[in-house]
């Protein structure tokens, strides 16, 4: 059953893919209707209308000298200041079969370029965070003069034999082994005028306890 | 493709002005008409015409010849469309956007000059043309594209919907909405389009 309101939704279309002279013909599903016809032909008669109106708008042969001439002039100028476009076309002669060439690659071999490729970046960007030790110019010298206390090491032997009290009163009394110099303390005791027995006596003390001998 | 077009675009990739010319001087036309209906106003259609063809200037090494020049200079063209369109409308920004009378008095002025310049065309034919262009400033911009590329230059709505970045549903629907807007302005709906019958069915045309 014909429908109107359907058929007038492509009558539009029906009459611009038509030559205006031709807009009756084959029309099937408007001939057995008056108004879609009707409706069809206005429309097709707008369009012719409007074709003949876009048609005579058109200026005077002597428009067209003028314009060419203009024309040329502004390609002329652009030639002049832009050799960029000439540059730019120089560089895409050689560019464009590079970037347009097709080049089949396997599936793996495509995976495997797309891996390193994003492998690459990732040690780029990790490399690019890690922090840079710049090195800044030849590091100026200075000198500073630091007194350090000098440990001056004097044994003394202290022989006597007798109970280990007089022993360590001694050596509280006269400092031995390992003493740190300072310049300001006392002097440490010498062994200036001491003269040696004649006879030595050697006591062998065993233990620590006063009782042993 | 002609042997001799080929033969020029050869030419013009090595940077042959000249030979980009006689190219030119082939299209530009076109070209030109097609940015007058599209801008309506002359100086505007040749500012707009002479951009296409520094553009394709720029561009011709680019022309690989997977289609005619035409069709890639349409291309050019409705991308310059588009990006005046875009500029225009930054341009009016904060001011009316819709058609005003003076505009339409002024493409009248402009347009009707050219079509009453020759004192063959007839009353009629002045009329109609006049009734016509107001009728298509009328539409939006993106309309009137449409409608030209769809009925003056004969593309197909896939190759509107590519050329200017839109569906092909946006596309049939801007020029439904056309031809809604020129029926209702030219007063040619079903039951007027008597209207119509009286224009002859072949205008002469004044050049």
């Amino acid at each position: 059953m014909h429908n109107c309101k359907a058929t007038r939704k492509r009558l539009t279309e029906q009459a611009m893919e038509t030559p205006s002279d031709q807009v009756q013909i084959g029309l099937t599903e408007v001939e057995g209707c008056s108004a879609c016809l009707e409706d069809l032909t206005s429309i097709a008669s707008l369009l012719r209308v409007t074709n003949h109106a876009l048609d005579s708008v058109r200026p005077d042969e002597s428009f067209w000298a003028g314009y060419h001439a203009r024309l040329g002039q502004s390609l002329e100028r652009d030639a002049l200041s832009g050799s960029p476009s000439q540059s730019r076309r120089g560089t895409r002669r050689w560019l464009r079969p590079l970037l347009t060439s097709h080049i089949r690659v396997p599936v793996p071999v495509a995976a495997a370029l797309v891996i390193l490729f994003g492998l690459a970046i990732v040690f780029a960007v990790q490399s690019s965070r890690s922090p840079v030790v710049s090195i800044s110019g030849p590091a100026s010298v200075i000198t500073r003069t630091i007194e350090v206390p000098i440990v001056h090491e004097k044994i003394v032997y202290v022989s006597g034999h007798g109970h280990a009290k007089q022993r360590n009163q001694l050596a509280r009394s006269s400092p031995a082994t390992v003493a740190i110099h300072k310049p300001d303390s006392n002097p440490l005791p010498s062994l200036a005028g001491f003269k040696p027995a004649n006879e030595a006596r050697l006591t062998i003390i065993k233990g620590s306890d006063r009782n042993d001998k | 493709m002609t042997n001799v077009e080929h033969e020029l675009i050869k030419r013009a990739q090595t940077a042959d002005r000249d030979a980009f010319c006689l190219l030119a001087k082939e299209y530009e036309r076109r070209i030109y008409l097609l940015a007058l209906h599209y801008c309506q106003d002359p100086q505007d259609a040749e500012d707009l015409s002479q951009e296409v063809w520094l553009k394709a200037y720029q561009a011709i090494g680019a022309f690989r010849g997977e289609s005619s020049f035409y069709t890639w200079l349409r291309r050019i063209t409705i991308n310059c469309f588009l990006n005046h369109r875009r500029s225009r409308r930054y341009r009016q920004r904060g001011e009316t956007t819709g058609i005003s009378l003076s505009s339409i008095d002024e493409v009248e002025n402009h347009l009707g000059a050219w079509v009453a310049a020759s004192s063959e065309s007839s009353l009629h034919t002045r009329i109609m043309v006049e009734k016509v262009m107001q009728a298509m400033a009328e539409l939006t911009p993106q309309q009137r594209l449409i409608f030209l590329l769809k009925h003056h230059e004969g593309m197909t709505y896939e190759e509107i919907a590519k050329s200017a970045g839109c569906s092909i549903g946006a596309a049939k629907k801007s020029v439904h909405r056309a031809i809604a807007k020129l029926r209702r302005h030219l007063n040619v709906e079903s039951e007027s389009s008597a209207n119509f019958r009286g224009l002859p069915t072949e205008i002469e045309i004044g050049v």
